[in-house]
């Protein structure tokens, strides 16, 4: 049984204490940013930040309301990142078989530019980055380092309000369907999002799509390359057919 | 106790295998004791049809609670030479990787198994501290009081689990002291516990909740934070913590007014749920940092006593 998340976002305050202890933790660089009228900071997921708190707001009724989404790698069951890099050069693309996570390697760099965009694309949440520079790729790798040496991940032991949660996967299923049942009595549409095909298992109050267009798979339509590349990934983890997206 | 900790807890010789991988300069002494350790886990469950519940802890006299008495001081230990004498066949042969303690064990497995050393008088010395009477009971057989008393914890530690497990849950929650009030023995480690994730809407607090566990019968109960446990020395910065810092969850925590510790998990900093006996054993390289301080362990074991 892997190790996996449960992110409470009806808990989230957007403090970003888990976008800023995971920086620490890889003592990744500060962005450039400008003022774009909006608190997401930076814009986008970038390979100095493998985590992001995305800030969205709508007007409901006559009431604006916002929405917090603390976005990262979903360290998916059968990641379809791997069965696409796989089809490139293998090795780049790993998953640890103890906790679940699914770790980019130093070989990623030498993957060329064109290819990393077809790995991005296989991503049903849009999580791969590449850093130009050194043309590695880039994306949380479950803190992989503290989690093997018995400790929780950055973002989970700084996170102050209790939506980071981090431990077995059955506990964190179980833990991710008790609070669905308690907060459904005040959020009538919240859902769980995509929990049997990830390992970081968020739990949104309201539909997905007023959070992040990626906060749950879509299925993106098929090359003849990617339909290879799922397939590949769903024989090696020994599941059978199309990977979800 | 923690629940859901206790839910989740690992085997004793699981914890001692994790720690090994941690910390492989430990496994060669850990392997050791690993065998020691899987015996007693066994005991605790195979002891369960020749051990009965015991009325001392099924109604706790809140007297003796409340005046820091133990429950188990002055009952009668008529029911334990059966068991105790179960638990040594199955202890003792582990501890023959101990070879300088090789002629003691064959010396008081024979004592036992003669009829000469007669383990309800040997338990009610052990339990009193009565250190002359415990000396007199087993100087024939050992070559000091020291192996005679590791000897007899060792053997009497799975038979008093299981037998608090017979009794089901004892409200202990009006006992303020730092030994066990079941047995009243020194605590081997201590925990602090999980947040219920239930407890806020609002925030992650809580949680850190300390309980010490009894080096003898297992126990589990609450105490003070800030106060310590050999002592009861409870001015502010009474405790103080040694850690090593790729582990900060474990630590030792000290008192410099009676110059003694215990060791001590923090269960919010980490995933693991540990063995607590078998992660008393595993926290050695911080037993060395405190015998080097001059600290004195709370509940002396072979293993946390240095010369």
């Amino acid at each position: 049984m892997s190790k996996s998340f449960l992110i409470d976002t009806t808990r989230c305050t957007a403090c970003r204490g888990c976008q800023l202890a995971c920086k620490e933790w890889y003592e990744l660089p500060a962005n450039k940013t400008l003022q774009m009228g909006t608190h997401q900071n930076p814009p986008d997921l970038n390979p100095n930040n493998y985590k992001l708190v995305r800030f969205s707001e709508h007007l409901i009724g006559d009431k604006v309301e916002w929405y917090f989404f603390p976005d990262q790698c979903r360290h998916c069951l059968t990641p379809p990142c791997m069965g696409a890099a796989d089809t490139v050069l293998e090795g780049a693309v790993i998953q640890d078989e103890k906790t679940g996570a699914v770790i980019f390697t130093e070989k990623s760099a030498k993957i060329a530019k064109a290819d990393f965009e077809y790995i991005r694309e296989a991503c049903p949440y849009d999580i791969p980055r590449r850093d130009e520079k050194t043309g590695r790729m880039s994306k949380c790798i479950m803190c992989i380092d503290r989690v093997q040496a018995g400790k929780l991940p950055a973002c989970v032991q700084a996170c102050p309000t209790g939506t980071m949660n981090f431990g077995e996967r059955e506990d964190m299923l179980a833990l991710a369907e008790k609070r669905l049942a308690k907060v459904k009595k005040t959020h009538p549409n919240a859902v769980l999002a995509d929990p049997y095909d990830v390992n970081v298992i968020y739990l949104l109050g309201d539909s997905p799509e007023r959070y992040h267009t990626h906060s749950v798979a879509e299925a993106p339509a098929m090359g003849r390359r990617q339909l290879f590349a799922s397939l590949r990934s769903g024989i090696g983890s020994g599941r059978s057919g199309v990977h979800k997206g | 106790m923690d629940a859901l900790y206790l839910a989740k807890r690992k085997s004793a010789s699981q914890t001692l295998s994790d720690i090994c991988d941690r910390r492989p300069a430990l496994a060669s002494v850990l392997t050791v004791f690993m065998p020691l350790y899987a015996a007693r886990e066994e005991l605790r469950s195979s002891l369960q049809g020749s051990v009965s519940a015991l009325p001392e802890l099924q109604h706790p006299n809140a007297e003796f609670l409340s005046q820091g008495v133990p429950l188990l001081a002055n009952a009668s230990f008529d029911w334990i030479d059966a068991p105790f004498k179960e638990a040594a066949k199955a202890i003792l042969p582990q501890l023959a990787g101990l070879e300088a303690l090789a002629a003691d064990i064959e010396a008081y497995a024979k004592g036992l198994e003669s009829g000469k050393l007669v383990p309800s008088t040997l338990v009610a010395a052990y339990l009193s501290s009565d250190a002359k009477s415990l000396v007199k009971i087993t100087k024939p057989f050992v070559a000091s009081a020291s192996v005679g008393a590791f000897l007899t914890q060792q053997i009497l530690g799975p038979v008093l689990h299981a037998a608090r497990n017979a009794s089901g849950e004892t409200d202990t929650a009006a006992w303020r002291q730092g030994y066990c009030p079941v047995c009243g023995s020194f605590p081997s480690i201590g925990c602090l516990g999980r947040p219920d994730p239930d407890q806020s809407e609002f925030a992650k607090g809580g949680g850190g909740k300390k309980f010490l566990h009894c080096s003898l019968c297992g126990n589990d109960w609450h105490f003070r934070r800030g106060a310590c446990p050999g002592c009861n020395n409870e001015e502010p910065g009474a405790i103080e913590y040694l850690r090593a810092p790729d582990t900060p969850w474990e630590r030792i925590e000290m008192c410099r007014k009676c110059n003694t510790y215990v060791p001590n998990i923090d269960l919010r900093e980490t995933t693991e749920n540990p063995d607590l006996d078998a992660e008393s054993l595993g926290m050695l390289h911080l037993d060395l940092k405190a015998a080097e301080e001059g600290l004195k362990p709370l509940a002396p074991a072979f293993w946390n006593t240095f010369d």
